[in-house]
């Protein structure tokens, strides 16, 4: 049985360096020789960088998918947006992030009992900008 | 085996794409973007270039235009430029392992084996850059960098029917092309080459390309001989190569109106300045110092050359030397109808690279070189701008972008 244990953070904040080695009790010396590549939470939340860009969350629309205010979403342009996916949207020179619906003819649905669906019909202009891959949140 | 093709890929009107990535609102409206300090434009759409907004043209001279035509304006965002231009480039290089940058919004790729379908290969590129970034590009293919060139030009010219990808391995379309083409819209082909070249006859491009290239590699420089070769489609220039660096790179130009405030001089000079920074980081070279003149109504010609610590092609080291030059050589009451930028000592970027890379901020290599220029013009030759001349500054790029992609309080919000 392996376990993992991570130590302190080196380099940049972002980057901690994982050891797979096994860690127990009377031997110690084993792990530094097994130190592998360091962790980044770019690495984990981000695919694509060239085609990834962030967007603050303003409202609260989108609480019930676990979207608050003041979130930082991973926007990844390169992926076409499929049924379900979360987008964020420009709907009429406004950006919005919503659940994208039946993309052949679109529903932007909220996940906020408080706000209304937006099924898109002609009058309005609707661009997919980007679909969010992921999210980031500060707890203090 | 087959030829290797070169390709120039270019991103039309590149800093107003930028500004309309975040802004996708400002897709069908007109957009300008102005040099640092607001001084005058630098980038534009067509639509704003049809109404004859030139790169160059002062601010405050179309401001009319501006308002009637409610054409939106930028201050420049370097910051945001510099990003795309890396993603540009990685997206570049999903299509090939063979991309070489050849400035902020321009890079040559290399094709080896490809053959029939580079056509199509390309124009998936081009639909992945505009869905993947919302940048419009346009793709010339051609056996040499020097054709790549070429059929960029038509690519971008005429890009609803060639849909920018214009390929000339053809013999036949080369000549086509070359017949049509001036001498001075060849890559590498300046205004003075032009000049002397029009003296023997040489007025189209075609005829460059059937020019004794022995005969003129004798009259100019074996660049021209390099120039000529590839015309024919042998490739002189190595991927990474670029024709010709320049030994000193100069901008100047006359005055609409004479001007008479010192504060109007740095303008103009900041504008110079940055665009031989420009040509400066294109040949991929450093410069080791600035030569700042200004011509007067009466003919007198004032100047000052100041000399770096360490070789630079960082705008903001220029801009910096031009504010103390300016205060040590202009006079007050003076009338000023011409300025101009000279940099000087020309190295190439290549072998300074690691001191640029350890050097976190450019602050120190400032304040080294300052203090070159007082021990060597005398003591507080140069001290730094007033406090009033920095707020100046600040406040003339008000109408700047977020920085969408460097800062985290500046990321577009979504509600």
């Amino acid at each position: 049985m392996s376990k993992v244990s991570i130590l302190k953070p080196q380099g940049s904040y972002s980057d901690i360096p994982l050891y797979s080695g096994r860690v127990s009790a009377g031997f110690p010396g084993v792990v530094d020789e097994h130190m592998e590549d360091t962790l980044s939470l770019d690495q984990l939340l981000i695919k694509q960088p060239a085609t990834t860009f962030f967007a603050r969350v303003e409202g609260d629309s989108m609480i019930e998918a676990g979207i608050f205010q003041g979130d930082v979403l991973v926007v990844d342009r390169s992926i076409d947006a499929k049924d379900g996916d979360i987008v964020v949207a420009l709907l009429d020179n406004e950006f919005t992030v919503k659940r994208l619906k039946n993309p052949e003819s679109p529903i932007l649905q909220s996940e906020n009992p408080n706000y209304p669906n937006i099924t898109v019909t002609g009058e309005h202009e609707l661009t997919i900008w980007g679909v969010v891959t992921g999210l980031a949140r500060s707890l203090r | 085996m087959s030829k290797s093709t070169y390709a120039l890929c270019d991103v039309n009107s590149f800093y107003v794409a930028c500004e309309r990535l975040f802004r996708p609102d400002l897709q069908n409206k007109p957009v300008v973007v102005l040099s640092n300090n607001d001084g005058c434009a630098i980038a534009m759409c067509e639509y704003s270039k049809s109404l004859g907004i030139k790169i160059g043209t002062p601010h405050f001279q179309i401001k009319t235009l501006i308002k009637k035509h409610d054409i939106e304006c930028f201050s420049s965002n370097y910051g945001l430029y510099g990003d795309i231009s890396q993603r540009f480039n990685w997206v570049l290089s999903q299509f090939t392992d063979k991309v070489s940058p050849y400035s902020v919004d321009e890079s040559f790729l290399k094709f080896d084996g490809f053959t029939d379908n580079l056509i199509q290969h390309c124009k998936r590129l081009r639909k992945t850059v505009d869905e993947w970034l919302s940048l419009p590009i346009c793709i010339g293919l051609a056996p040499t960098k020097t054709l790549a060139k070429v059929a960029n030009y038509y690519a971008k010219k005429h890009q609803g029917s060639t849909q920018g990808v214009v390929d000339l391995r053809n013999e036949q379309h080369r000549e086509w092309a070359l017949r049509r083409m001036q001498v001075s819209d060849i890559w590498g082909v300046g205004r003075r080459l032009t000049q002397k070249l029009k003296l023997h006859g040489i007025i189209t491009a075609w005829d460059l390309h059937n020019a004794d290239y022995k005969t003129l590699q004798r009259m100019f420089s074996v660049n021209m001989e390099r120039t000529i070769l590839e015309l024919r489609g042998q490739p002189c220039l190595t991927f990474s190569e670029l024709p010709q660096p320049k030994q000193s790179i100069l901008n100047s130009r006359s005055f609409g109106n004479p001007i008479t405030e010192q504060s109007d001089l740095k303008e103009a000079l900041a504008y110079h300045a940055t665009r031989c920074c420009e040509k400066l980081r294109k040949q991929s070279s450093l410069a080791s110092s600035i030569q700042l003149f200004l011509y007067t109504r009466d003919g007198y010609h004032h100047g000052i050359t100041l000399p770096f610590s360490e070789p630079t092609d960082d705008t903001s080291c220029f801009l910096k030397a031009i504010n103390s030059g300016v205060q040590k050589i202009y006079k007050a009451g003076e009338v000023y109808k011409k300025a101009g930028v000279v940099l000087f000592g020309l190295v190439p970027s290549s072998g300074y690279q690691s001191d640029i890379f350890s050097n976190t901020s450019q602050r120190p290599e400032l304040m080294d070189s300052l203090d070159t220029i007082n021990k060597k013009y005398g003591q507080d030759t140069i001290k730094f701008g007033s406090l009033g001349f920095a707020k100046r500054w600040a406040m003339r790029c008000n109408a700047q972008s977020p920085h969408y992609t460097t800062r985290w309080s500046e990321i577009i919000k979504v509600s």
